[in-house]
């Protein structure tokens, strides 16, 4: 160095101190954003950003979603975006020219500790938020600290707080749960490279654990069980402690991910069979003209993807609510049959048998080790590719290895319900089918079986003798374990 | 300025103590009363120890600040006393402090027998539960109401998680297990704390003296997410205890059928 | 080295070891260590029995006397420099930098107002012809031929093979339905339809009755089918042994639950509420090799060719149309993603649509 030596630390802090102004100035310099999912990322790029007249996927998605510190809360969402409706009783002119509104809230509802902000929804000052300078709870005195353009009426109906739940909810979610799950709600947070299984990714709008059936998405309660119990035997931990102001905070916005998780993949699925980057490069291939393509991709913008925008949000508000209602719950017609050896044996039979092939994947002896976990199996998501490692894969393309039932392990719950569940919604998104079709007492005759099996002396104790090996071989040159 | 030097030397002794004096009024002190009988045993030793230890702390600081002092007020000019050692000091300030901390030693072994040697466990003691750590939680398992508590799991058995249900007025056992690192069972009110060895089933146990709920923790750093393996230790009379794990049995044994549990609602 | 402390720590003792220390030149500054190797250094006898890094320390050089401040403590300085700088930056910004992100920002949350559009225009295709500007219907025939050299598939598995469930799976030879040929390489079970109903279009007929979707001996009848939306498709099994039929749709959810042996009534149901832009797998996840496809379509001009490899669309609006053609086997699975016909009023119009074999991937 030229510098003499004396002069080195003077030059250095100047350069700490010009790096410290520029980042420490900067508004985006730590600001989390949600990452887009390889399917918008595999389209065209007029199709991903849209044009100046027509929004692509990741315009649409923005404008309803928004980002991680600017959130936007669609309406048409079955999502809780917290706040407490209420109505103005009466408006006083306090003397200060401050507006002091005194405000009733429904009967059964409660006026909020606090308020920070309220909304104008109805009535001339609609879609105005004033910030309220003082809140009385008792009373409901709420005194604005600015005076919103339009006259306030009694009767109007407004908001205290509105989005304040969801907002709570981000910031309790990237304390607890986003070093797993992603800020995007995508199972791929710092930590998730670590684990086996990984965690959750929202963004297919599935969850394993339900209690609904088949066809429904998972309920609050299910993904407040979820939440509150942990689930053993994976690295989802127990939140009972937490409170249920959080908990119901942090509940939203799994499913706001969530929503906005198959939200894209709805938009992506419009476009990715026509427009995706690999169609666009077949399509150049065969002979089409890249300005015609161009061309009919901006009409698909302008009507068709415009168009789907909004049904496809209704969609989502449909399956949603139609999770937390009384018909997507399952309940057995049956009670529960008494747990007594000859149930137990039925069960093993029935586990056996050629009906419900159960030992196929999870083996004679219940270890999780049937021949359908030592096949090489192709992915019908992508064009029938084969996976990298043998065995049963789910939705999220992780090894899925059917459960060991020996251990005593249940992920779900080991309520005899919860075994009911399984077995009749089987487990969604990985490769437990549903079997909602065989009568409701042989699958209690399954689950006194299941349940009674870590308890087995030898494996199959409980039951009958296991029916004869040729016919739970596996294919080719696969060898299936001898029973005994 | 050697008297500031003297002065600043004996401030912060001062201020040791004052803070010490003032602590539990202010809340920087124990974690509550001690709710459990050898609670109270340890936090005795506690209070034995501390005010030996200050009786000390205050003399030595005396002497010292008096020495400062007088070095610090000395006339410039005059000689300095040079020393060659007291034998006979030296031997004293030896043994009484050997003697002292013989004393201590001897005296807290009954506390730590009791509390840590198996053989010297209460008679009385009943297994209530195997409490099972893992990362981040603590994994409850209570024996089939009426059985006893083995460390193989049994069918009927109990699960629960964060929340053990202990009864009081006797003195109960867990065993403390875990699945995955090393963590630890404190539960600062009752003032038992037990390292968790992978491998090992330890019996802890503790007898809570009031109804109430307590904090259990863990004391062994675990992971990312030991600041917050908390838990709940709910203190009851046996028969809410009773209740509490018929409740938790039938919850178990739920099978979706019955008409207000249908909806297995939680919240 | 024991000797050497001990003989250092005796000469420390000594009283008048201090005024030996002071009278070494130079040797005030040095730190305590230094001071004790140093202070044997007058007793010449001591360094024999030295380690080298004893020596080493002997031999440290002594400090000059006309030290200046900022060199004896340069870590000091430039700490102090840093520091003042980092805060005039932060100063000058207005304020401490807002460090963290994440958690300790408080997002703010704006309203989006459901959209007020109205619920699909596109389920329903536009109103039925009567619009005179048009004219007659016109039928849109043709085969589908592959061109090129192609040798027929022979069968997946021979009868009696080794695989699951042999006794049912293998009772016959099970062909390979990726490719099936006819006569004068005409292919069989390729799907022909136009992406999206065309205006003046007819409206899509649902059939009351469901959809009897079978398999026996392992296979799917029919392998390739055309469904329309709102149709309700039943899963029928005639094989003795457990089958689970498991859908890939990309824009319906999917289906997967088992089916009983024997089932003639079709217990599993499911129903496609919307269209899919290519035909989705069916498949079987005890037996890996059981495929079918369907299409879901919410207009009538979908077919699927026959074993002639001949298909025929009728009712089209007269005009140009863009037909897609999609074969399970090819690559990427379209054969043609544009095939142009023009329909004239009242008029059949007949096309061979060429299936290049080297647009196939097996």
């Amino acid at each position: 160095m030229s510098m003499t030596p004396s002069l080195k630390p003077l030059a250095l802090a100047g350069l700490l101190s010009v790096v410290a102004a520029t980042v420490g100035c900067s508004d985006t310099a730590f600001e989390s954003s949600f990452v887009y999912s390889e399917g918008t990322l595999s389209l065209m790029r007029e199709a991903q950003a849209g044009t100046k007249e027509n929004p692509g996927v990741k315009t649409l998605l923005d404008d309803r979603f928004g980002d991680p510190q600017h959130l936007k809360a669609w309406e048409k969402l079955p999502i809780d975006f917290g706040g407490t409706m209420t109505s103005v009783e009466t408006v006083v002119e306090s003397g200060d020219g401050k507006k002091l509104v005194i405000l009733t809230v429904q009967e059964g509802m409660a006026l909020p500790e606090k308020a920070v902000s309220v909304q104008f929804v109805s009535g001339a000052c609609s879609g105005e938020t004033v910030q309220v300078a003082k809140w009385n709870p008792k009373t409901g005195e709420a005194t604005l600290a600015a005076v919103p353009g339009k006259e306030i009426a009694a009767g109007d109906t407004c908001a205290i707080d509105r989005g304040a739940g969801l907002s709570s909810g981000r910031m309790l979610y990237m304390r607890h749960c986003s070093h797993c799950h992603g800020t995007t709600g995508d199972g791929n947070g710092p930590t998730a490279r670590y684990m086996t299984p990984k965690p959750r990714d929202y963004r297919n709008g599935i969850f394993k654990f339900t209690s609904t059936n088949d066809m429904s998405k998972a309920s609050r309660s299910d993904l407040s069980r979820i939440v509150k119990y942990g689930i053993p035997g994976t690295y989802m931990p127990s939140f009972l402690l937490m409170k249920d102001d959080e908990h119901h905070a942090i509940i939203e916005y799994v499913r706001f991910l969530s929503m906005r998780g198959e939200y894209e993949r709805k938009l992506v699925a419009e476009l990715s069979s026509d427009y995706s980057q690999n169609a666009y490069d077949s399509r150049l291939k065969s002979g089409e003209k890249k300005a015609e393509i161009q061309k009919e991709l901006d009409e698909f913008l302008a009507e068709d993807l415009k168009e789907s925008a909004g049904t496809l949000g209704d969609d989502l508000a449909e399956i949603w609510s139609a999770a937390d209602t009384d018909e997507a719950v399952i309940v057995p017609s049956v009670p529960r049959v008494p747990d007594t050896p000859e149930s137990r044996r039925h069960g093993r039979e029935l586990y056996l048998s050629k009906t419900l092939n159960c030992a196929d994947c999870h083996g004679i002896d219940a270890a999780g080790n049937g021949p359908q976990t030592i096949a090489f199996e192709k992915n019908p998501a992508k064009s029938d590719e084969l996976y990298n490692e043998p065995g049963l894969h789910d939705i999220w393309d992780n090894l899925n290895q059917p459960r060991n039932l020996q251990m005593g392990m249940y992920r779900g719950g080991r309520r005899p319900i919860d075994l009911f569940s399984r077995i009749h919604a089987g487990i969604k998104g990985s490769r437990m089918p549903s079997f909602k079709n065989t009568p409701h007492e042989d699958i209690w005759h399954i689950v006194n079986y299941v349940l009674s099996i870590p308890f087995e002396t030898d494996p199959g104790a409980t039951g009958i003798a296991p029916i004869a090996a040729e016919s739970v071989a596996a294919p080719a040159a696969v060898t299936a374990p001898a029973p005994e | 300025m050697k008297k500031f030097w003297a002065l600043f030397f004996f401030f912060w002794p001062t201020v040791a103590i004052i803070s010490c004096l003032i602590a539990p009024s202010r809340g920087w002190w124990f974690p509550g009363a001690p709710m459990s009988r050898t609670g109270i045993q340890i936090d005795g030793l506690f209070y034995l120890i501390l005010i030996i230890v200050t009786i000390t702390f205050v003399a030595t600081q005396y002497v010292l600040a008096y020495a400062l002092w007088m070095g610090a007020t000395k006339d410039p000019g005059s000689k300095a006393f040079f020393s060659h050692g007291s034998h006979k000091l030296e031997i004293v300030w030896t043994i009484v402090p050997s003697f002292i901390l013989v004393f201590i030693s001897l005296s807290q072994l009954d506390v730590l027998a009791e509390i840590r040697v198996i053989s010297k466990f209460p008679e009385k003691a009943t297994k209530v539960a195997e409490v099972t750590a893992r990362q981040f939680e603590w994994r409850i398992r209570y024996p089939k109401p009426g059985s006893e508590l083995t460390t193989e799991e049994n069918p009927g058995d109990l699960y629960y998680v964060n929340e053990l249900h202990v009864p009081t007025g006797k003195p109960v056992i867990i065993n403390l297990r875990t699945q995955d690192v090393q963590h630890a069972f404190f539960s600062p009110q009752l003032r038992v704390k037990q390292d968790a060895v992978p491998g090992l089933v330890i019996p802890v146990w503790f007898d809570v003296l009031e109804v109430g709920t307590y904090d259990l923790v863990c004391a062994e750093l675990c992971g990312w997410g030991h600041y917050k393996m908390k838990a709940r230790i709910v203190a009851q009379s046996q028969g809410s205890v009773d209740k509490y794990l018929k409740e938790l049995e039938a919850e178990q044994n739920e099978d979706g059928t019955k008409s207000e549990a249908a909806k297995t609602d939680d919240e | 080295m024991r000797s050497f402390l001990s003989s250092v720590l005796s000469k420390r003792l000594n009283s008048c070891h201090r005024e030996k220390i002071q009278s070494a030149s130079g040797m005030r500054q040095l730190p305590g260590t230094l001071r004790f190797l140093a202070a044997s250094e007058s007793g010449e006898s001591q360094t024999s029995g030295l380690t080298p890094t004893a020596r080493l320390g002997l031999r440290a050089k002594p400090v000059p006397r006309n030290v200046s401040l900022s060199d004896v403590n340069p870590m000091k300085k430039t700490s102090v420099i840093m520091l003042i700088c980092l805060l005039a930056g932060s100063a000058g910004c207005g304020g401490v930098p807002d460090f963290g992100g994440g958690a300790s920002v408080v997002p703010d949350v704006t309203f989006v107002a459901a959209d007020s559009e109205a619920a699909a225009v596109s389920d329903a295709p536009a109103e039925s012809f009567g619009t005179a500007a048009s004219g007659e219907p016109g039928t849109f025939t043709g085969k589908v031929v592959m061109t090129g050299s192609v040798t027929a598939l022979p069968p997946l598995f021979r009868q009696g093979a080794a695989i699951k469930d042999p006794a049912v799976c293998a009772a016959v030879d099970v062909p390979d339905e990726r490719l099936v040929l006819g006569d004068g390489n005409a292919v069989k079970g390729v799907f022909v339809y136009l992406n999206k109903a065309p205006k003046n279009g007819k409206a899509l007929e649902v059939p009351a009755e469901p959809f009897m979707f079978d398999q026996k001996n392992c296979r799917f009848f029919p392998h390739c089918v055309i469904i329309p939306v709102g149709q309700m498709v039943k899963v029928l099994s005639d094989d003795s042994v457990a089958h689970n039929t498991h859908t890939y749709p990309q824009k319906n959810p999917s289906v997967n639950s088992g089916v009983a042996p024997g089932d003639r009534e079709g217990k599993l149901d499911f129903t496609y509420r919307k269209a899919e832009s290519v035909p989705l797998s069916v498949k079987c996840d005890y037996h890996t090799w059981m495929t079918a496809y369907q299409l879901p379509v919410d207009h009538p001009y979908a077919v699927v060719t026959d074993e002639n490899g001949a298909f025929s669309i009728s009712d089209l609006p007269p005009g140009k149309h863009s037909f897609v053609v999609w074969h399970e086997a090819a690559d990427g699975g379209f054969v043609e993603r544009k095939f142009a016909v023009e329909i004239k009023s009242g008029e059949t119009t007949e096309m061979q649509i060429d299936y290049p074999s080297d647009r196939l991937k097996l």
